[in-house]
């Protein structure tokens, strides 16, 4: 009895909703974008092509029966991808960083780079909200090691004595990179004014495509491979 | 070869046995300058698959050195004195800081209400362009005009102080720790 109560009592708001929608008419959001529109009534927005349950009984749960669980969509964990093998580690795989859709741009590094590391990471982390808002899709957001200037000085300014200078200051270069892939042509325009306007002081805001150097320079020099090659170039070369 | 095989062949004791000058694995001791060919080809074959092994050894990443805490920082007890505020400027303070979210809060919801509006703008005259040709509409969208390799620069200079001389002297820019090889390679 309690089930067909439910029952009536949900279909008689289905039809009531409908009648009123049907006199008030919809409320679109957007004259120009009429993709989604969004009825409201009786505090409730039903939007057009969401299936109603037609008996939502949210108090008992029944954990013993087999039908447990049924319909349950929170707490569900997304696929994970495959780890990465160790042989693969590295590698330049050209066809990950391109776009995917006409007129989408191929991967992009913003490389948000200075002296004052405070600086440099609220504003790396600046930009990586941005895009996290305009929902790009954002391959990576990654450190790249940072390399040192060191301040010397002396009487004179002779550069070429610049080696045997006693060192004043070292200053580090902190460099933050956020990858971005598949970003519409129409936005970037949009998002590089945006990121202007917010550039603090002495930070180097600097845009490029995502090429082998720069996903090379993120890795260790190899010195025995390359000292084995120079050897095999020295036997080549002698024959 | 045959110097090996004397070697081996004497009657020692194997526990005192020090060999300074044989050892199997010595490789060729002579001059590298006339080898016969079939030697040469031997050890460059050797050396290929010498390559192709480290080769296929996985990428290291350099570690990044940004958050390392230098060890003299960790050893003092270093600590700031407590500072005692009277709970009057600690309401004021608290009060600042509550009016400083509310304004930052604002800001930012205009700034973003302004950025959909400029992007709901760009679409409106995307669509209608596209109702008076598709060549067009076709090339608004093309990506080869952007400025792809862009850098922009915050405020660097400050207004000149009076009467100061900057000292002389240089920078010097090193490269970041393991991009580079650090041992002096011979030339080859």
């Amino acid at each position: 009895m309690y089930i067909l109560y439910l029952w009536c009592k949900h279909v008689l708001q289905f039809f009531v909703a409908v009648l009123l929608s049907l006199i008030r008419g919809p409320k679109i959001k957007d004259k120009n974008m009429s993709l989604s529109c969004t009825w409201h009534l009786w505090g409730k927005s039903f939007r057009v092509g969401k299936c109603l349950p037609a008996i939502s009984n949210s108090l008992r749960h029944y954990r013993n029966r087999p039908t447990h669980n049924i319909g349950r969509m929170h707490g569900l964990e997304k696929p994970k991808p495959p780890p990465v093998r160790k042989k693969e580690v590295g590698t330049w795989k050209p066809e990950e960083y391109k776009a995917v859709k006409e007129n989408h741009l191929d991967a992009l590094n913003f490389i948000v780079s200075g002296y004052d590391i405070v600086l440099v990471e609220q504003y790396a982390k600046y930009v990586h909200q941005l895009m996290i808002k305009f929902k790009q899709n954002i391959l990576e957001v990654y450190a790249l090691p940072s390399s040192n200037a060191v301040v010397k000085k002396m009487l004179g300014a002779d550069q070429r004595l610049l080696k045997a200078m006693t060192p004043e200051i070292e200053l580090t270069m902190y460099k933050r990179i956020i990858q971005v892939k598949d970003m519409p042509s129409q936005t970037y325009p949009i998002l590089l004014q945006t990121l202007m306007h917010y550039i603090p002081q002495s930070i180097t805001l600097k845009v490029d495509k995502h090429n082998e150097e720069q996903h090379l320079s993120r890795y260790q020099y190899r010195v025995e491979l390359a000292e084995e090659k120079a050897m095999l170039q020295q036997l080549y070369d002698s024959r | 070869m045959a110097l090996k095989k004397v070697f081996f062949s004497l009657p020692v004791c194997s526990s005192r046995w020090i060999s300074t000058s044989c050892s199997r694995s010595a490789g060729f001791q002579g001059s590298k300058a006339n080898i016969p060919l079939e030697m040469k080809l031997r050890m460059i074959e050797r050396k290929k698959r010498r390559v192709e092994k480290l080769s296929k050894q996985p990428l290291a990443f350099i570690p990044i050195t940004d958050f390392f805490i230098p060890y003299s920082w960790k050893m003092d007890k270093r600590a700031r004195s407590k500072l005692e505020i009277s709970e009057e400027e600690e309401d004021k303070r608290v009060l600042l800081e509550k009016e400083w979210a509310r304004k930052t809060f604002r800001s930012r919801k205009q700034e973003s209400w302004k950025i959909k509006l400029l992007l709901r703008h760009q679409q409106r005259a995307l669509e209608e362009l596209r109702q008076e040709s598709e060549k067009l509409y076709n090339a608004a969208l093309q990506c080869e005009d952007l400025s792809i390799p862009f850098t922009c620069r915050g405020p660097v200079q400050s207004t000149p102080l009076e009467g100061y001389l900057p000292p002389l002297g240089g920078y010097e820019h090193t490269d970041p720790l393991f991009s580079k090889d650090d041992l002096s390679l011979p030339e080859v």
